[in-house]
């Protein structure tokens, strides 16, 4: 009996381990709980956010529900990141993208040092480059995307002190050096130009197409009209520009800054 | 002393004559005696020309005339030219080849008017002079090596158009005007039919007769200033090379009548004003032909060859207009390129402030 009674009870823990869901740790850098991207996929972005996030005291999380319908999206992803106990350093500094393909639904949210380097702006800014993706059921390139921009934040955050605030969009690093490319490309269509009107005095010939120095006495004018026929309307949506031009993060009591959308 | 005016043989000394543009007189190569061309024109020369075409005299050569040109063919591009037997054509002004073959003149027409040569070679040197300065790429040995001394007097061959051309145009044109309404932009825009109609007179617009001359340089040298063009006479020639025709003016006036045609439209297009879009519809432009007159009109030509490539010059031979294209030197080329790109690239991401993050990131 007392046998039985063991194995029954070893057997019960066995189930309840089974059917518990595994509670994730600081450690799982990507979750999908939808099923909807490989194991292999996951595994990947999960090593690259890691590998991210040890570099800096911020770290990347990205968590992929189908459950938010159940509350508000910011709700959910704050619960999630203050349950698992996600963050690095005292002030669980870190950023996270919350989202659910099934319902269409995203949310940035930042926390600790995370909130002075991703402003609303800053978020907002972000959210712009991945959420493209997403809305064209792109979510690995979406993803990605957000690794990247998010991990350029962090790095000229902690490297140059940049932060892409609402009168501070030019300033940042990468910025910086994606102008200079800029600067570069039209350094060279200016140089084009400028060579191509040297190489023009170089040459000085070429067929007239017209006669005008040969008209005796000019145009003689017999007939003009200008016949008013009728007038188009057009209208183009252009709203006035919202935003009232204040920087910084807006941080809720449970510590967290959130840009949400859906696509 | 008139033998000796139609041989272009100076009465003096017996030397060749030529025609000197600065004095425009004819003056001897070797004793500087200078002639009036009206003093030396035969009388009975004229007379004799008058019978054989009483209404169109100048129209064509006398036989007299033919006597005092030779014919140069050049073998390399087929140009004829005519010149003075005493002036034997060395090189041809077009190609610069030196094959020319000498042969009887035996030319039908003549040209009703000349215009005489007004600078004279030098002169001429110095436009060439004056087109080389303020040339970046130019190389320096062109310059410097250049054989300036084959610098050529040549009389072209061209016809003088006459026409009168009528037009009309329809467009359609537009005004725009953008207002705000709230979260929209409203443009408003005004269509407008337009019609003009208009008629212009041309006078001697010029299309040179000759095929080795390339129409490119000629267009380039005009204008020419038909005020000081006299009656043919050969005495002009003297010194000078002459181009005979090839193209006649029934195969030119093609060329003739579309520049100005498209010059009426420019015309009738350019009272189309008041409006922020015209964007033409239709248009129709007839000529109504004229008078076509066959005249010579002078150009110096230089042709030079350069690392086995052969630079033509054109240079109006009354205002110094210069047609040609220079050689270029690749390595000052390349120089010019990257100097600039780099000044450029500095100038554009210092101003932007954009090196200045980067490096401060750096440093």
């Amino acid at each position: 009996m007392k046998k039985f009674l063991t194995t029954f009870l070893f057997t019960c823990l066995l189930c309840m381990l089974s059917i518990t869901p595994i509670h994730a740790s600081s450690n799982d850098y990507v979750i999908d709980e939808t099923g909807y991207f490989s194991h292999e996929y996951i595994t990947e972005l999960n090593e690259k956010c890691e590998h991210l996030s040890n570099e800096y005291n911020c770290a990347i999380y990205i968590r992929i529900v189908g459950n938010t319908r159940s509350s508000t999206i910011e709700n959910l992803a704050d619960n999630t990141y203050l349950s698992e106990n996600l963050g690095k350093t005292s002030d669980h500094s870190g950023v996270m993208l919350y989202l659910d393909p099934i319902n269409r639904h995203y949310d940035v949210v930042a926390h600790g040092e995370g909130n002075k380097i991703f402003t609303d702006y800053g978020k907002d800014e972000m959210a712009q480059h991945f959420v493209i993706f997403f809305a064209n059921d792109n979510f690995e390139d979406g993803i990605k995307t957000f690794i990247n921009e998010a991990s350029n934040m962090i790095e000229d955050y902690y490297n140059y002190g940049d932060i892409i605030d609402v009168n501070n969009t030019q300033t940042t690093h990468s910025d910086a050096l994606y102008n200079l490319k800029m600067d570069a490309l039209g350094a060279l269509v200016l140089t084009l130009l400028v060579m191509f009107a040297l190489s023009t005095l170089m040459k000085n010939k070429g067929i007239k197409l017209q006669a005008d120095q040969y008209e005796k006495g000019g145009l003689n004018l017999r007939h003009t009209s200008n016949l008013y026929t009728h007038t188009t309307t057009s209208r183009q949506y252009a709203p006035h520009n919202k935003n009232n031009g204040g920087g910084g993060t807006s941080v809720g009591s449970s510590g967290s800054s959130h840009s949400s959308g859906s696509f | 002393m008139d033998d000796h005016i139609t041989d272009y043989k100076c009465p003096q000394c017996g030397g060749p004559l030529h025609f000197a543009p600065e004095t425009q007189q004819l003056e001897c190569d070797y004793c500087g005696s200078t002639f009036k061309i009206q003093d030396v024109i035969d009388p009975d020369h004229n007379e004799q020309v008058e019978d054989v075409q009483p209404k169109e005299h100048n129209e064509y050569w006398s036989t007299q005339e033919k006597e005092n040109f030779s014919t140069y063919n050049c073998q390399s591009c087929g140009a004829q030219l005519l010149a003075d037997p005493h002036d034997a054509v060395r090189q041809c002004p077009y190609c610069g080849n030196n094959i020319i073959l000498e042969s009887k003149f035996n030319g039908e027409y003549k040209p009703n008017r000349v215009l005489p040569f007004i600078l004279d070679e030098k002169q001429a040197k110095q436009a060439l002079m004056d087109f080389y300065r303020k040339k970046p790429f130019l190389p320096k040995a062109f310059k410097n090596k250049n054989r300036l001394q084959e610098v050529k007097g040549v009389y072209v061959p061209f016809f003088l158009y006459d026409g009168t051309v009528h037009g009309n145009l329809m467009a359609k044109a537009s005004n725009s005007r953008s207002y705000r309404e709230g979260d929209y932009i409203v443009t408003k825009t005004d269509h407008y039919t337009l019609y003009r109609e208009g008629n212009i007179l041309f006078e001697n617009v010029p299309c040179d007769g000759s095929s080795n001359m390339p129409d490119e340089y000629m267009d380039s040298v005009e204008p020419f200033d038909y005020s000081k063009l006299v009656d043919f006479n050969t005495q002009y020639m003297a010194g000078y090379i002459a181009d005979q025709y090839d193209v006649s003016k029934e195969e030119n006036k093609d060329r003739a009548y579309t520049r100005m045609k498209n010059s009426t439209r420019k015309a009738l297009l350019a009272t189309c004003i008041g409006f922020q879009q015209v964007i033409p519809l239709y248009e129709q432009c007839n000529v109504m032909e004229g008078e076509i007159e066959y005249v010579y009109l002078p150009v110096y030509m230089l042709t030079t060859k350069w690392q086995n490539e052969t630079f033509l010059f054109a240079i109006n031979g009354t205002n110094g207009k210069v047609a040609g294209e220079l050689p270029s030197d690749k390595k000052t080329v390349a120089l010019y390129a990257i100097g600039m790109f780099i000044g450029f690239f500095l100038l554009i991401s210092l101003l932007r402030g954009d090196l200045q993050i980067v490096l401060g990131g750096i440093f």
